[in-house]
C-alpha cells in the first residue's frame, strides 16, 4: 500500500522522514529492497574479478602458486579476523538499533569503524611489502607472475576502496545515532549502512583463500 | 529457531544475541579450519574446498548477520541471481579456454585444391595445452 | 473510479507551468521533468552521432578516398574515429538510456497509480551523473577521438594513443546512471503499485521495464568492472588482457559481450512494451495473450544472459563452446517470435486505426521480423563464420537497433505526446516524416545485407568498384532516412512550442492510469491514488464506457 499515512500528532526526533510520495513502512521495505538490488551489483562486479582469476589460475597452476607464495597468509588471516568481528558489532549495532539503544549503536558502530581501519593499515603493510620485494607495477619482479599480481592488486584495491566507503557510510550512520535521529521507528541509515558492511566482509571471505591459501 | 519466536520489532525481526554471538565463533572456527585444510595438499580439490567453506561462512554472514533468512524471496534472489550469473560466466569461460585446440589451415598453392586437401579440421580439443 | 480533471485550461497547474524557473528544472525530482530533461539530452547526441553516420556514408558513395581531410591512411583513421565515435554515441549516449530513461521515466509511475518512483533524489542523480558521463564523452571526442570501434576491443585498445581512458571512463559513469535508473525501477515496481494493482494487471509496458530494469541492474556492473580493468590495464599493466603479459585478449571479449549482449535486449524490450500499448488500442482489441508477451519479457531477458559468445565465433575461441552458444541463441528466438505473433493477433479481426503511433507500431513489426529472421543467419555457426564482421551483420544489428528500438522510442513519442505536452502533433507532416523514415531506413540497410553477402567487410573506409552500386543506393537512402528523423523530431518539438492546439487527458480513449488524469498530469499525478478494479486491455468488450478504470 502506498497510501500516505497521517503523520502522527507529535514528530518526535527519531521519527521516520517524510516523503510525500509513500508511507514510512514502504520507505523502510522499498529502501531494504533498493539496497540489496545495489548489493547485487557489487557481487556481479566482483565476479569479474573472480572469473579471470579463476579461469587464469586454472590455465597455469604452477606460476600462480609461486606467486602466492610471496602473500603472508598469517596477515591475510589476521584481516580475515579483523572483518568478520567487524561484522559482528555492526550487526550488533543493527540489534541496539532496533532496540532503541542509542548509546549501544553508536559504539558498536565505532568499534566496526576501528576495525576497518586497522584492516586497511595491515593492507599497506602487506602493500608496502610488495612494493619493496620489486612486485609493484613497475617492479622487477612484477612481471614473473604474468596477472597475478595485476589482479591481486585489483581485487585488493578495489575491495580496499569498498572498505574506505564502508567507513565513509557507517560513520555518516554513527553521526546521525549520535544526534538521536535513530531510533526503534527509524534505523533504515545504520541497517543499510551496515547490510553494505556486510557485503564488504563478504568478499574478503572469498578473497582470502582464494589469494592466500590455494593461490 | 523459527523466525516467530524472536522478539518482533516495529520494523525488523529482534534476533537474540546468542545468535550472533555463535555466528561469529562459527565464523572464526571455520576461518581456523579453512588455513589448517589448506596445509595439506589435495591436488585440484584443495581450490573446491577452500571455496566450499568460504561459501559456509558467507552463508552464515548473509543468513544471520544480514537476516537474509527472514526476508522475502525478492531479497533472496538479489543474492541468488548474481550468483548464479556468475556461474554462467565461469562456465562461458571454462568450455572456451581449455578446449582451445590448434588449427592449421591447409596452404593453398596456385595450383586447385583438391578436395580432399580441404582445411584440416581442429587437433582433439582438451588434448594440448597451450 | 471517477475520472480525475480531463481537460486541461493552460490556468491549471501541471508538472510543466507549476514552477518555471529553471532552479526548479535543476533540482527537480519530479520523474516527468527528469524524464523530459533525459529526452531533450538524449535527441541531441541522435544528431550528433547520426552526424556521424552521415559522414561515414558519404565518405563510403564512391569507392577510393572520397572526401575525408587528408591523405588515404589520415582519412582511413579518421574513419576509424567516425564509426567508433558513432557506435559510442549513439549506444551509450542515446539509445541504451533510450526508452526508459525517457518515456520510462515519464510513465512508470503514472502507469502503476504511483506519485513518483520509489528514490526520487536517486532519479535526479541518475540523470547528473548522465550528464558527467556526457561530458566526459565528449572531452573524449574533442581530445583526441578513439580509433577502436565502440567494443574497444584488447590488445588495440590498450596501445593506441588516443583517449580510451576518457571513453571507457565515460561509459563507466554512464553505466553508473543506467545502473541507478534500473534499481529504481525495479523497487518502485514491487512498492509502490495502486491497490488493486497486481502483477497480472500491469501495462506490458511496465513489465518490458521492469525486464529491462532487470538487465540494467545485472548486467552493466561486468561491463563496468571490465572497462575499468582496461583502464588499468593501459594505466597500470595490470596484464590482464595483454598477450605479452600471459593475458588473453579474448577474456576481454567475454566479459565485454556478456554485458554488450544484454545490452541489446535494455534497448530493445521497453520498444517490445511500446508497441504492445499502441496495437491493442489502434485495433480497438483486447491484447492477445497478455500472459505470454509477460512470460516471453522476462524469458528473454533471462535468456539474453547465455548467449554472448555468439558475437566472438571467429575469434578463436573453442569449437566446443561455439556450438554450444549457436545452439542457445536460436533459443533467445522463440519468445520473441512469440510476441510478434501475439501482436499481429490482436490485430486481426480488429478495428483498425491508422493514427501515427500505429504506423510506426506496424513499422516496427514488420522491421523486427528482418531483424530477427537475420540474426538465426548469424546465429547459424557455419553461416556466421562468412558473415562475421562483413556488412550483414551491420544491416542486421541495424534492423534491430534502429528498426527496433528507435522506430519503438518515436511511437512512444508520437503516442504519449498529448500526455506529455498537453498538445496534438501536426499529423500529416508526422506521416509524411513516418513515410520517409520507412523509404530511407530500408533503402540504407536493405542493400547491406546483400554487400555482407557480396563480402564487403565492415569498419573500412574503402571497397572494390564492385560494391559501389549498392554503396551508393545506401548512401541516398542514409540521407533520406536522417531527413525522415529531422521531420518526425521537429514537428514533434514545433508542435509542442508553438501548437495551440489542446490534447484531451485521453485522446484515444484507451484504457490505463495515464490516460485517467489531465494533459498534461499534475505535478503529483494523482490527487488521490487510484484503486484497480480490471484489467489493462479490455478494449471492444461489452460495459465499458469511456476508458475509465470502473
Amino acid at each position: 500500500m502506498s497510501h500516505p499515512t497521517t503523520a502522527s500528532p507529535v514528530a518526535r526526533l527519531g521519527d521516520p522522514p517524510h516523503v510525500h510520495h509513500m508511507d514510512s513502512a514502504t520507505a523502510y521495505a522499498g529502501a531494504k529492497l533498493g539496497l540489496w538490488l545495489f548489493l547485487a551489483t557489487e557481487v556481479l562486479l566482483f565476479s569479474v574479478l573472480f572469473a579471470s582469476f579463476t579461469i587464469y589460475r586454472s590455465m597455469d597452476l604452477e606460476t600462480f602458486h609461486k606467486a602466492s607464495h610471496h602473500l603472508d597468509w598469517r596477515l591475510g588471516g589476521l584481516n580475515t579476523i579483523v572483518l568478520l568481528f567487524s561484522s559482528f558489532t555492526a550487526a550488533l549495532a543493527v540489534d541496539a538499533a532496533q532496540k532503541g539503544q542509542q548509546s549501544r549503536v553508536v559504539r558498536n558502530l565505532f568499534i566496526t569503524i576501528c576495525c576497518a581501519g586497522i584492516f586497511l593499515v595491515i593492507k599497506s603493510i602487506e602493500y608496502t611489502s610488495k612494493y619493496h620485494h620489486g612486485l609493484f607495477p613497475g617492479g622487477e619482479h612484477y612481471k614473473d607472475y604474468k596477472s597475478y599480481f595485476g589482479l591481486y592488486y585489483v581485487m585488493t584495491g578495489i575491495h580496499g576502496l569498498h572498505v574506505i566507503i564502508g567507513m565513509g557510510v557507517l560513520g555518516w550512520a554513527l553521526l546521525l545515532a549520535r544526534k538521536g535521529r535513530i531510533s526503534e521507528r527509524y534505523y533504515t541509515p545504520v541497517e543499510m549502512g551496515v547490510l553494505y558492511w556486510h557485503l564488504v566482509d563478504l568478499i574478503w571471505i572469498y578473497l582470502f583463500p582464494l589469494l592466500y591459501l590455494v593461490g | 529457531m523459527t523466525s516467530h519466536d524472536d522478539g518482533h520489532g516495529e520494523l525488523g525481526h529482534i534476533l537474540p544475541f546468542s545468535v550472533y554471538r555463535n555466528s561469529f565463533l562459527a565464523l572464526i572456527a571455520l576461518t581456523i579450519i579453512t588455513v589448517l585444510i589448506s596445509r595439506f595438499d589435495f591436488g585440484s580439490f584443495n581450490f573446491v574446498i577452500a571455496m566450499l567453506i568460504a561459501s559456509v561462512k558467507a552463508g552464515i554472514v548473509a543468513l544471520f548477520f544480514m537476516h537474509l533468512r527472514y526476508e522475502s524471496p525478492v531479497i533472496w534472489a538479489c543474492l541468488g541471481v548474481p550468483v548464479i550469473l556468475l556461474f554462467i560466466l565461469l562456465i562461458g569461460l571454462f568450455i572456451d579456454e581449455p578446449f582451445r585446440g590448434k588449427y592449421t589451415p591447409a596452404v593453398l598453392t596456385s595450383d586447385q585444391p583438391k578436395a580432399s586437401e580441404a582445411v584440416n579440421t581442429p587437433a582433439h580439443a582438451g588434448s594440448h595445452s597451450e | 473510479m471517477k475520472t480525475e480533471a480531463v481537460t486541461s485550461h493552460s490556468s491549471e497547474l501541471n508538472y510543466l507551468n507549476c514552477d518555471k524557473s529553471v532552479w526548479s528544472w535543476v533540482t527537480t525530482v519530479d520523474h516527468k521533468r527528469i524524464g523530459l530533461m533525459y529526452l531533450f539530452t538524449i535527441s541531441i547526441f541522435f544528431f550528433i552521432g547520426g552526424l556521424a553516420a552521415l559522414l561515414m556514408r558519404t565518405e563510403l558513395a564512391m569507392p577510393g578516398h572520397t572526401f575525408l581531410p587528408g591523405d588515404y591512411n589520415a582519412a582511413a583513421n579518421t574513419y576509424n574515429q567516425l564509426f567508433t565515435v558513432h557506435g559510442v554515441i549513439m549506444i551509450f549516449l542515446f539509445i541504451v538510456p533510450g526508452i526508459p530513461a525517457t518515456m520510462g521515466n515519464f510513465l512508470l509511475p503514472l502507469m502503476i497509480g504511483a506519485k513518483d518512483v520509489i528514490f526520487p533524489k536517486l532519479n535526479l542523480l541518475s540523470f547528473y551523473i548522465y550528464m558527467v558521463g556526457a561530458a566526459m564523452a565528449l572531452m573524449g571526442l574533442f581530445i583526441k577521438p578513439i580509433d577502436t570501434g565502440w567494443t574497444m576491443y584488447a590488445p588495440y585498445s590498450i596501445r593506441t594513443p588516443s583517449a580510451v581512458i576518457w571513453m571507457t571512463g565515460a561509459a563507466f559513469v554512464l553505466g553508473f546512471s543506467s545502473i541507478l535508473t534500473g534499481l529504481n525501477f525495479v523497487a518502485t515496481i514491487h512498492k509502490l503499485r495502486a491497490p488493486g494493482m497486481t502483477w497480472l494487471r500491469l501495462p506490458v509496458f511496465v513489465w518490458a521495464l521492469y525486464a529491462t530494469a532487470l538487465i540494467q541492474v545485472l548486467a552493466t556492473p561486468v561491463v563496468g568492472m571490465t572497462l575499468l580493468l582496461l583502464i588499468f590495464e593501459r594505466v597500470f599493466g595490470v596484464g590482464v588482457f595483454d598477450p605479452t603479459m600471459g593475458g588473453d585478449p579474448i577474456l576481454y571479449q567475454h566479459f565485454f559481450w556478456f554485458y554488450s549482449h544484454p545490452v541489446v535486449y535494455i534497448m530493445v524490450l521497453p520498444a517490445f512494451g511500446v508497441v504492445g500499448e499502441i496495437i491493442p488500442v489502434f485495433s480497438r482489441k483486447p491484447l492477445f495473450g497478455y500472459k505470454a508477451i509477460v512470460v516471453s519479457s522476462l524469458a528473454i531477458a533471462g535468456a539474453g544472459f547465455v548467449v554472448w559468445a555468439h558475437h566472438m565465433f571467429t575469434s578463436g575461441i573453442s569449437d566446443f563452446s561455439a556450438k554450444v552458444f549457436s545452439v542457445v541463441t536460436f533459443l533467445v528466438a522463440i519468445p520473441t517470435a512469440v510476441k510478434v505473433f501475439n501482436w499481429v493477433s490482436t490485430m486481426y479481426k480488429g478495428s483498425i486505426s491508422f493514427s501515427t503511433p500505429m504506423l510506426y507500431a506496424m513499422a516496427f513489426v514488420f522491421l523486427f521480423m528482418i531483424a530477427g529472421t537475420t540474426g538465426i543467419y548469424l546465429a547459424t555457426l557455419a553461416v556466421d563464420v562468412y558473415y562475421h564482421d562483413t556488412y550483414f551483420v551491420v544491416a542486421h544489428f541495424h534492423y534491430t537497433i534502429q528498426g527496433g528500438a528507435v522506430i519503438g522510442l518515436i511511437a512512444a513519442l508520437h503516442y504519449w505526446f498529448p500526455k506529455m505536452t498537453g498538445k496534438l502533433y501536426n499529423v500529416p507532416i508526422a506521416n509524411v516524416a513516418w513515410f520517409l523514415i520507412m523509404f530511407g531506413f530500408n533503402l540504407t540497410f536493405l542493400p547491406q545485407f546483400v554487400l555482407g553477402m557480396q563480402g564487403m567487410p565492415r569498419r573500412y573506409f574503402d571497397y572494390i568498384p564492385e560494391f559501389a552500386g549498392l554503396h551508393m543506393v545506401s548512401t541516398i537512402g542514409s540521407y533520406i532516412n536522417a531527413l525522415g528523423y529531422s521531420l518526425a523530431l521537429f514537428n514533434l518539438l514545433y508542435s509542442a512550442v508553438y501548437s495551440r492546439s489542446k490534447a484531451p487527458a485521453n485522446p484515444y480513449n484507451a484504457l490505463g492510469l495515464e490516460w485517467q488524469i489531465a494533459s498534461p498530469p499534475p505535478h503529483d499525478n494523482f490527487h488521490e491514488i487510484p484503486v484497480v478494479t480490471h484489467e489493462p486491455y479490455a478494449y471492444g468488450k461489452p460495459a465499458h464506457g469511456h476508458g475509465g478504470a470502473a
